[in-house]
């Protein structure tokens, strides 16, 4: 079975038709990408899956459970989580809290014991302080523990958001663009990353990037969309021999 | 708590706890208005409170004007004592308020501010045409809280028209009571929880956060404070009606919280008693006093548009700037003197040692 | 039947002042994004002037008009180039503070220079006009017909006027606007200039048939919420639908309900609305 399955998911704003009749399915513990110009519906496709906009039409399928149009925090719950391109992070909040924020799903204990301090919650706090530096270190931000996450150099904004991703322990993560803004070596470091991630916590990836190279040099499976339409999909080499493709891509060659 | 910051609170509450009532025993106008930035400034900090999930509320004075005639009809219809009657309405309060948050926070920043405002305008209509509650002429003869005692021991003293201590030291209690929770909040991983929720509601819900759930949250146990201050307000001055609560009144909380320094939890105390204070003293001017508050105003807004506290950003630089000139200038003297240098001295010449 | 058309004249006229009120707040609104609670003491400026200046020294009551609307205009762009521009960018909260420091300097300055007492100002226009056996009063006319040219002239000059539709664009979204080449600061100024104006218009456009004081600035920016919040926050044509509703609900129920329930009806009205439809009936959807 695969996590996520997609049926003829359709978006229309008014009158522009963001997203139509797309269909694709993502396997377990596969890195899945996703391209197409700009404008092409893919920050779309991400807000209908994890439920911040409705769609018209169309059923979204997460392991094996129908979630379409269920509210984003739901989601999240079932395990699927994303990351997004801007604002990916709590900027004004030092960077062990935002993954302490981040581990909202994995305390138990309620909000009022949560407030008032009582024993059940402490040695649950001590936890996940504890599982919060793990990943921290596990990514190296473990030195910028207290720095402001705005402060933080760019790459290192990034790395802290897929950290706050995998604090979620999801299933299956959306990444949006997480190599924008990177050089060369920050690049390469964040597909190591993200093939680790895969590897060792036996994730399932899909990401969307710009930047052909990464997606080739990631993704089992690649999706291209373009105006909202799925117009090729394969494994990487098929899918760069792709006409359509190509021609879709001729205004837009650079890539970053 | 750090314990360099205890001293100065502790020092305050020695002021407003012992030394005011000492200084003005029996002057009721300075208990009074006294006692109204005590009230002010707990409604204020519910505003600051809302404001931590991202949301400006304009609309409290409905919540305070919900405890008042909760407390007042628990208190005249139902019978309650007073100290029964003040946590009643709040709990009725904030379960009000938890009840329509869920339409209204359906809606965010300047389109939940225009709403939180007109809804407290509608609410004070549809009061005036319930009978129940008194219509157009509200409630009167609203009890005054009743002493407590035990044997001949009173607890709590009487409370009479023409004494305002007991309920000065009854609303500066429930200030102290509605800071320290408030504090704790801020610390705790509910308030963590509130501000990951203003600095970016989208990611924090796609990390499963339920941002409707705590937005209606930080809104009920506002409205819980603001209808305590209601009843207090209700069984203080023993007679209000409608109008008692204007909309104008929500817009100043907002105000005193701003010009304060909302992002601070002493902001809106400091907004309100220092803007009360400032109305008051304002007096001998009369016809200048709106305009000259106004002018005041204007200037905290535009030059220090995060409020009063927020000074304390610039004092740091000028505050070590200054010491260590001063330390210099010791250093110099005692070379002067003749004294022998001590470490300190090797410590400035450069770290040799290798320490960061 | 008489009666009834006097209603609706009533509700008409009332209705188009509540709008032209709203209209001016709205263009400042959904240009710059200030909340301006001083806008209805920007109303009550234009009443004072027309009290001044017709009133007192009888100048030519069409000439008084077109002096607020050059003053005023003059106020709103000086209020935004020196006050209000430090503010930009930085969230409505610290310019509607801004504005309710403005409210209490006017409202102030108006009380030293006025005093507390209403005042009133003859009607410029006498006459009465019968049509079909009913009568209206000339200058209810007068107001009308301002009003309307007013309303439709706005309307004309945001949809084919270079300079509104640049205002326009600027609402929508700001940085496109500055990079097709559109001056931020002389838009910012000129809404600022037409909202300010069209309140002190409303002002003096009704004057004549109420009164002004001091305090009627914060009388009136409160029914201007309400319509803005009926009608939608930020949208124009939301400001007729509002401002004429408000105005037809208050003219008909005032006269054919009990002084009670007329306001309870009222603002029923609004609670259903806000509660059904929270971004008001033409409001853009800011949910999800």
């Amino acid at each position: 079975m695969a996590l996520l399955e997609v049926y003829g998911l359709i978006k229309h704003f008014g009158g522009l038709i963001a997203v139509s009749d797309l269909d694709f399915v993502v396997e377990k513990r596969t890195i899945l990408g996703i391209i197409g110009p700009n404008g092409a519906g893919k920050t779309t496709l991400y807000n209908l899956i994890t439920g911040v906009f409705r769609p018209t039409g169309g059923k979204v399928i997460f392991n094996g459970e129908d979630i379409t149009g269920l509210s984003t925090h739901r989601i999240a719950s079932k395990g699927l989580v994303r990351t997004f391109q801007t604002t990916n992070l709590f900027h004004e909040m030092t960077v062990l809290q935002n993954v302490l924020l981040a581990h909202h799903l994995f305390r138990k204990s309620g909000d009022i014991a949560q407030f008032f301090a009582m024993p059940g919650f402490q040695g649950e706090d001590r936890r996940v302080k504890k599982r919060a530096m793990e990943i921290l270190d596990n990514l190296g931000l473990g030195a910028h523990k207290d720095k402001l996450a705005k402060n933080l150099p760019h790459g290192n904004q990034k790395v802290l958001g897929m950290a706050l991703a995998m604090a979620v322990s999801p299933k299956l993560m959306l990444l949006d663009e997480p190599m924008t803004g990177m050089d060369e070596t920050e690049t390469t470091a964040m597909m190591n990353l993200i093939k680790r991630v895969r590897d060792e916590m036996r994730m399932t990836i899909v990401v969307v990037e710009h930047d052909m190279k990464v997606i080739m040099g990631l993704s089992e499976h690649i999706i291209v969309l373009n105006f909202g339409k799925k117009i090729a999909e394969g494994p990487p080499r098929e899918v760069t021999r792709n006409r359509a493709v190509i021609e879709a891509y001729l205004g837009t060659e650079e890539g970053e | 708590m750090k314990k360099s910051r205890l001293y100065p609170i502790i020092i305050l509450a020695a002021i407003y706890l012992v030394g005011i009532p000492i200084l003005f025993r029996h002057n009721n106008y300075v208990l009074h208005v006294f006692i109204l930035c005590s009230q002010l400034s707990i409604v204020a900090l519910t505003v600051r409170l809302v404001y931590t999930t991202g949301e400006l509320t304009f609309g409290q004075v409905a919540f305070v004007m919900f405890g008042a005639y909760g407390s007042g009809i628990l208190a005249m219809k139902a019978g309650f004592s007073f100290w029964l009657a003040l946590p009643g309405a709040g709990i009725l309060t904030g379960l009000f308020a938890s009840l329509i948050g869920f339409p209204v926070l359906r809606l965010k920043g300047t389109y939940f501010a225009m709403l939180s405002l007109v809804l407290a305008e509608v609410m004070r209509h549809a009061v005036r045409s319930w009978d129940f509650v008194g219509g157009v002429r509200g409630l009167y003869d609203i009890p005054r809280p009743d002493a407590i005692q035990i044997g001949t021991l009173a607890l709590i003293p009487r409370f009479t028209p023409r004494d305002r201590l007991p309920y000065y030291y009854l609303i500066a209690f429930l200030l102290v009571i509605t800071m320290v929770v408030f504090w704790r909040l801020d610390r705790s991983p509910l308030g963590r929880i509130f501000r990951g929720i203003r600095q970016s509601d989208a990611l924090a819900a796609s990390l499963g956060v339920n941002v409707m759930k705590y937005k209606i949250i930080a809104y009920g146990i506002g409205a819980f404070f603001a209808g305590l201050v209601g009843s207090f307000s209700a069984h203080y001055m023993t007679v209000f009606y409608p109008e008692s609560f204007s909309v104008w009144d929500s817009i100043y909380y907002v105000l005193y919280a701003f010009i304060g320094g909302i992002s601070y939890l002493w902001g809106p105390i400091v907004g309100c008693f220092g803007l009360l204070w400032l109305w008051e003293f304002l007096h001998p001017v009369a016809q200048f006093q709106m305009v000259i508050f106004a002018g005041v105003v204007i200037v905290v807004i535009l030059f220090l548009p995060n409020g009063a506290l927020s000074v304390e950003r610039f004092l740091p630089s000028w505050w070590t700037g200054l010491s260590r000139i001063l330390r210099k200038r010791s250093k110099k003297l005692a070379a002067q003197v003749g004294a022998m240098p001590d470490s300190s001295d090797r410590k400035a010449e450069g770290k040799s040692d290798g320490s960061a | 039947m008489t009666f009834f058309a006097q209603v609706v004249t009533n509700g008409l006229v009332l209705g188009l002042t509540y709008t032209l009120l709203a209209l001016g707040f709205t263009l400042i609104f959904s240009i710059m994004g200030v909340v301006n609670i001083a806008h209805g003491d920007l109303y009550m400026l234009g009443g004072f002037m027309t009290y001044y200046l017709f009133g007192i020294l009888h100048i030519n009551y069409f000439v008084v008009l077109i002096i607020i609307m050059v003053v005023l205009g003059g106020t709103g762009a000086g209020l935004e180039r020196f006050l209000f521009r430090r503010l930009r960018g930085q969230g409505f909260a610290g310019s509607m503070i801004l504005s309710l420091g403005l409210l209490l300097l006017i409202e102030g300055g108006a009380l030293i220079a006025f005093g507390e007492r209403e005042k009133g100002v003859p009607s410029p226009v006498k006459g009465v006009f019968t049509m079909g056996g009913v009568s209206f009063g000339a200058e209810r006319l007068v107001i009308l017909a301002a009003s309307v040219v007013l309303v439709f002239g706005l309307f004309y000059f945001l949809a084919r006027v270079k300079s509104g539709q640049a205002m326009r664009a600027l609402a929508q979204d700001a940085e496109a606007a500055y990079l097709q080449g559109i001056n931020i600061n002389r838009m910012s100024m000129l809404s600022f200039a037409i909202g300010v104006a069209l309140a002190g218009v409303a002002g003096a456009l009704l004057t004549p048939v109420s009164f002004v004081s001091y305090s009627i600035g914060g009388y009136l920016i409160l029914k201007c919420f309400i319509v803005v919040v009926l009608g939608g926050l930020g949208s124009m044509p939301g400001c007729l639908v509002g401002g004429l509703m408000l105005g037809f609900i208050e003219a008909f129920s005032l006269t054919y309900l009990p002084s009670n329930l007329s306001y309870l009806i009222i603002f029923g009205l609004v609670l259903v609305v806000l509660l059904v439809r929270p971004q008001g009936i033409m409001g853009r959807s800011e949910l999800q």
